[in-house]
């Protein structure tokens, strides 16, 4: 009986999530079989026929050519997105057509062969991304696919069949279809559709395909895939049983730990590992431990652990790299941290003929006496032996020479040799003479990089031990044979000692670098923190990630639709800048935008590319990419996590750039409104007042008309007529108000003559200013200045308007302009009560009023200065308000003059006055 | 005046058309009034009214489409009324034909003294063989004949363009005259720029006509859309 894990609230969340996202995604029925041939495809077109009658929008993306007549002519009548042609090395390919597709946008779409590799020239290395495109696309697909390309069932086929199948699908695609349809055949009918050519046309059956089409082969093929639809079945069932409460479970938890090195072996290794998490239905963590010897590895050794990090990745598991030499400790300690359950250990774990090493075996019965609870699962290679390089270790050794460490080497040697000789010389016992020459060696190794350097100085220094010391002296040959042990040892000694030391210098040079690089990270998490703008975030991303990686790196952010590029940071100054800004760069970089997805060189989209294309993401939105220069090589996966590492901070710190941008525009609209709020409720409550007067001359008038005098009937009419003059100019401003309210001024500039503005506004508002006496001052010069001369007279008379309730009756009021230096100068000049010195700085906010009772009761919204205000500072002027010595106030406002002087322009005829 | 002026009122907004008709009736008009504008293109042509008050936010067809229909076979006088703020509509309507403006919301006052002007200028087109010799206003006599400008019975001597301007402000006494119209009177273009120029010799007359330039008598500015001379 196997043990449930209850389904944590996460696991629901995320299924919630999934859901949901589903409704947008397109849904994926795959057409599944056992082996080539059982029909998936005819039973596909056949469904499609079906579908089509009922007319619905199903279109053929692309269909493998097939050598049954019977299925090709099912494809008749169905419409055909036209196949992409692709010319590479002189062979034409035909391929499926994503973008053609996409924009096509059928509902259905049939794609045959999920796990066919692409040709070069797609920019997706397989054709199940490009399903997931289209899948993202909202469209609807329906594939085939064959049991031996699912990844964790890769090595089970090979090891029944021994032929070797490439091209594998993610087990993730399989188990997320929709539907997934088993077209079931008995394997001896299949073998007769073989045999009479029904599937392969007998020219291209070759060999492996014999060794393939066997009975027994199929029967067990068949069995497999069996077992695994049941297996998605059964859990699928499984969690609506349990979200449904229909058992019970007993929680447990399994962990699993799969150690890796570079072999090939490995890969073996995590997809078992990754096959038990599916039975235990828990998670597992692939483990790497980088030693100081990691550093050396062959070009092909690290493409192959970049293949078993993706592979590990792919099938769902957590991927750490550690570093320490001494292995098995490593793991040991690693799996008590995590608490794992599980090992799963490759048989030659290290394969080596050096002394510093351990096979499985060391693991095992270390586990078994530090604690009783890891079950350790040891994983023998495959049968079927692919071809192994052969060692390179010590290839790297030579290439590492360096002409200064040999001559380094060789002054050392040679000094400790003249020191030697002075021994000699002077006469002291040989023994000192061999400390010198180890001591020489040591230092030797200590200096040099590799070993090669090293066991050259001791053998040379044995000889020069040999030729100087050891009698026959000066000569090479031996009368003591002790000193045979004599040297041994000596070159013993120094290869220990020597190595040792090397290797602690380089473990130490290792850690300095990774305290360099978690101090860097550190920084650059702290500077992101305190950076402001996008923009800035993304430099200082961008900055450390190169200077960590020693790479060029770039960053994009999106504008609008697309991607800009501003911000490239150079390893060396001289790099070529436009490395990255061509058009196959762009692409990959702004599907890795779209997608959300790595896109570029290392990765199986947009391969080709130069660069290496990351998503800046946080939780599902993409903000941006960065970019990778691989000019020198591929990422690294230690590169590749730094790159992560800062990567997710830039998204954290751009995430929060974003919601702050949004809170500010959140807090002005909110602002805004409540600034909207208070004028409706101001306005509201001060139009009661004069429609009240109104209404009530009016009913007056209307209802007694008859029993009030004219006089009285002349005051109400007056009295009328002044609460609309009112109300009228209440309107003005508002409408006024309105302009600046939309956040852009709408003011319409034309050179205005200033004494035309001001007699229009003095005008306008003669009928209320009867009382007082208007006084205006223009000088004698014409002046012209660019200005809204609506506007500027609604200040004008707002100002009016204000001096005149200040002001007694039949004083003066008057009006001032001006020239001063590129200024005109506006004053608005009474001899009233002058401004209370408390208030004098506010009386520009909106809403403010006096509160305290005008003369008349004359009431306010206290909109007018305001308004003032904002249309003067559209202009670019100031206004101010002050009391006058002599009694009363002043206001005056300026406008700044337009650069191009008008008096200029005027050359018909006519005198004039002007400048 | 035996035969009483014959008003089309063309005004949407009923309580406004109520007040405009009353004023007109005051005075003795005729008048017919309709809330449409396609209405009041059928009606100009049947019953050739001697003035037109149009408004120009009328709901089934833009005011200035009216005028330029209109003007199309007749040159009856054309008031037409628009909101504040719309310089810009005011100006279009002036060049396309229409004689005066009235800007809401306007006194009885204001909507008698343009209709007054209309007419009367309406009055001296029909009657072309009476040539104009002589304008007075107020303190102002123009003699043309002579091309005598007197104020205050003092005479000022004005630049041949002052003259114009002004002789062109009388012809046209108490209309509403834009600055591109004066201009193509005058200079016979209409390049935008030239405005700041009439600007300029407008401010010079008015020193030289006007007591206190700042606050005239005579020349009153429309600010954004043209020049009046006062009337009486």
């Amino acid at each position: 009986m196997s043990h449930y894990e209850r389904p944590s609230s996460d696991y629901f969340l995320s299924k919630i999530e999934k859901e949901e996202e589903k409704n947008k995604q397109g849904k994926l029925k795959i057409f599944f079989g056992y082996a080539a041939g059982v029909g998936k495809t005819y039973e596909m077109l056949r469904e499609a026929q079906e579908i089509k009658k009922s007319g619905e929008d199903i279109v053929i993306g692309y269909i493998e050519p097939h050598a049954r007549p019977e299925t090709m002519a099912l494809t008749e009548g169905l419409e055909s997105i036209e196949n992409k042609i692709i010319k590479y090395k002189g062979s034409t390919f035909k391929e499926f057509d994503i973008d053609k597709a996409l924009i096509r946008k059928p509902k259905i779409i049939l794609v045959d062969e999920l796990a066919h590799t692409n040709a070069r020239g797609q920019r997706n290395r397989k054709r199940w991304q490009d399903i997931q495109e289209l899948l993202a696309a909202g469209i609807d697909v329906y594939t085939t696919v064959n049991v031996q390309h699912i990844e964790s069932l890769n090595d089970v086929v090979e090891n029944i069949t021994h032929v070797s199948v490439r091209e594998t699908i993610p087990d993730k695609i399989f188990d997320d279809a929709e539907k997934v349809e088993i077209v079931d055949i008995e394997p001896d009918e299949l073998l007769n559709r073989f045999n009479e050519g029904k599937i392969y046309k007998m020219e291209q059956v070759k060999r492996a395909l014999l060794n393939f089409f066997t009975r027994n082969n199929l029967y067990a093929l068949r069995e497999i895939s069996l077992r695994r639809i049941a297996d998605r079945v059964n859990y699928e069932v499984e969690s609506e049983r349990l979200a449904k409460r229909e058992i019970t479970v007993i929680p447990t938890s399994e962990q699993i730990l799969a150690c890796i090195s570079p072999s090939p072996s490995s890969a073996k290794v995590i997809r078992t590992a990754a096959r038990m998490a599916e039975n235990y239905h828990s998670k597992f963590i692939v483990l790497y431990i980088s030693t100081s010897k990691s550093e050396n590895l062959s070009e092909q050794d690290k493409k192959r652990l970049n293949f078993n990090f993706n592979l590990a990745e792919k099938l769902g598991g957590e991927v750490v790299q550690l570093y320490g030499d001494n292995i098995v400790e490593q793991i040991i300690q690693y799996a008590e941290f995590r608490n794992i359950t599980k090992l799963v250990i490759g048989k030659n774990y290290k394969r080596s003929s050096k002394i510093f090493h351990f096979y499985a075996k060391d693991v095992v019965d270390k586990l078994m006496d530090s604690n009783a609870y890891i079950d350790v699962y040891v994983i023998p290679n495959s049968l079927y032996k692919k071809k192994r390089e052969k060692v390179v270790l010590k290839l790297n050794e030579w290439s590492n020479l360096s002409l200064r460490e040999i001559v380094e080497a060789a002054i050392i040697i040679g000094i400790v040799t003249g020191i030697a000789s002075i021994f000699e010389y002077m006469g002291f016992n040989d023994t000192n003479a061999i400390m010198i020459f180890i001591l020489g060696v040591i230092i030797v190794y200590m200096k040099t990089t590799g070993y090669l350097i090293g066991i050259i100085s001791s053998i040379f220094v044995v000889l020069m031990f040999n030729f100087l010391f050891t009698d026959p002296k000066y000569s090479f040959k031996l009368y003591d044979k002790n000193y045979l042990t004599t040297f041994i040892m000596m070159l013993t000694v120094a290869f220990i000692v020597g190595s040792l030391t090397n290797k602690i210098q380089k473990e130490a040079s290792n850690s300095y670098n990774r305290e360099k690089r978690t101090q860097t990270l550190y920084m650059v998490s702290s500077k992101l923190l305190s950076a402001v703008g996008t923009s800035e975030v993304i430099s200082i991303g961008i900055k450390y990630i190169s200077r960590l990686i020693n790479r060029t790196i770039i960053g994009y952010l999106p504008e609008g639709n697309k991607l800009s590029t501003n911000f490239v940071y150079n390893r060396d100054k001289d790099e070529n800048k436009n490395l990255f800004l061509n058009k196959e760069e762009d692409a990959a970089a702004y599907w890795s935008y779209l997608n959300g997805k790595e896109a570029g060189n290392g990765t199986d989209t947009f391969y080709g590319a130069k660069g290496y294309y990351m998503p800046i993401k946080v939780q599902n939105k993409v903000l941006g990419v960065i970019g990778v220069s691989c000019l020198q090589g591929f990422l690294e996966p230690e590169q590749k996590f730094i790159v992560q590492t800062i990567t997710g901070q830039i998204a954290i710190a751009i995430d929060r750039e974003i919601l702050s941008s949004q809170q500010e525009k959140s807090k002005v609209q909110i602002e805004r409104e409540r600034l909207r709020s208070n004028l409706l409720r101001s306005i509201s409550h001060d139009l009661r007042s004069p429609l009240a007067g109104i209404k009530g001359a009016i009913s007056t008038i209307l209802e007694n008309g008859k029993f009030i005098s004219e006089k009285t009937k002349e005051d109400l009419l007056n009295g009328i007529y002044d609460d609309t003059e009112w109300l009228i100019r209440l309107v003005e401003n508002l409408l006024s108000m309105t302009k600046f309210d939309e956040g852009n001024m709408e003011i319409k500039k034309n050179m205005e003559l200033v004494e035309e503005v001001v007699s229009e506004a003095v005008q306008r508002s003669s009928k209320y200013f009867k009382n007082h006496k208007i006084k205006v001052s223009v000088p004698e010069n014409i002046i012209m200045v660019s200005m809204d001369g609506n506007l500027i007279e609604q200040v004008i008379i707002n100002l009016l308007d204000n001096a005149v309730k200040f002001s007694p009756k039949e004083s003066v009021i008057e009006i001032k302009v001006y020239e001063k230096d590129d200024d005109v100068i506006f004053q608005v000049i009474d001899n009233g009560t002058g401004i209370d010195e408390k208030i004098l700085s506010n009386i520009f906010d909106r809403f403010f009023t006096n509160g305290s009772k005008i003369s008349d009761s004359r009431r306010g919204i206290g909109l007018g200065l305001a308004i003032c205000k904002s249309i003067v500072e559209a202009h670019g002027g100031k206004i101010t308000a002050a009391n006058r010595k002599e009694g009363g106030a002043v206001f005056s406002f300026n406008i700044p003059k337009a650069k191009v002087s008008s008096n200029k322009e005027i050359s018909k005829g006519g005198d004039y006055y002007g400048k | 005046m035996e035969n009483k002026p014959y008003i089309l009122v063309v005004e949407d907004d009923k309580p406004i058309r109520n007040f405009i008709t009353a004023a007109i009736s005051s005075q003795g008009y005729r008048y017919i009034e309709t809330s449409k504008g396609n209405e009041a293109i059928a009606l100009s042509m049947s019953n050739s009214p001697d003035l037109i008050i149009l408004d120009l936010g009328l709901p089934d067809i833009d005011g200035i489409e009216v005028i330029s229909r209109i003007r199309e076979w007749s040159s009856v006088p054309i008031i037409i009324v628009s909101a504040r703020e719309n310089e810009r509509q005011k100006v279009e309507a002036l060049d396309k034909g229409a004689d005066d403006y009235l800007t809401k919301p306007f006194g009885i006052g204001e909507l008698l003294a343009r209709i007054r002007v209309s007419l009367r200028h309406t009055m001296l087109n029909k009657n072309k063989e009476e040539i104009i010799d002589t304008f007075r206003v107020k303190n102002l006599f123009i003699d043309f004949e002579k091309r005598h400008v007197i104020i205050e019975n003092k005479e000022i001597h004005l630049t041949p363009i002052e003259y114009k301007i002004i002789s062109l402000l009388c012809k046209y006494s108490g209309r509403v005259l834009t600055h591109n119209f004066i201009i193509h009177e005058i200079w016979g273009t209409s390049l935008g720029n030239e405005t700041q120029s009439l600007r300029v010799f407008m401010a010079n007359l008015r020193r030289k006509i006007e007591k206190d330039p700042a606050q005239p008598e005579y020349i009153y500015t429309e600010v954004g859309v043209g020049y009046r001379l006062v009337d009486e």
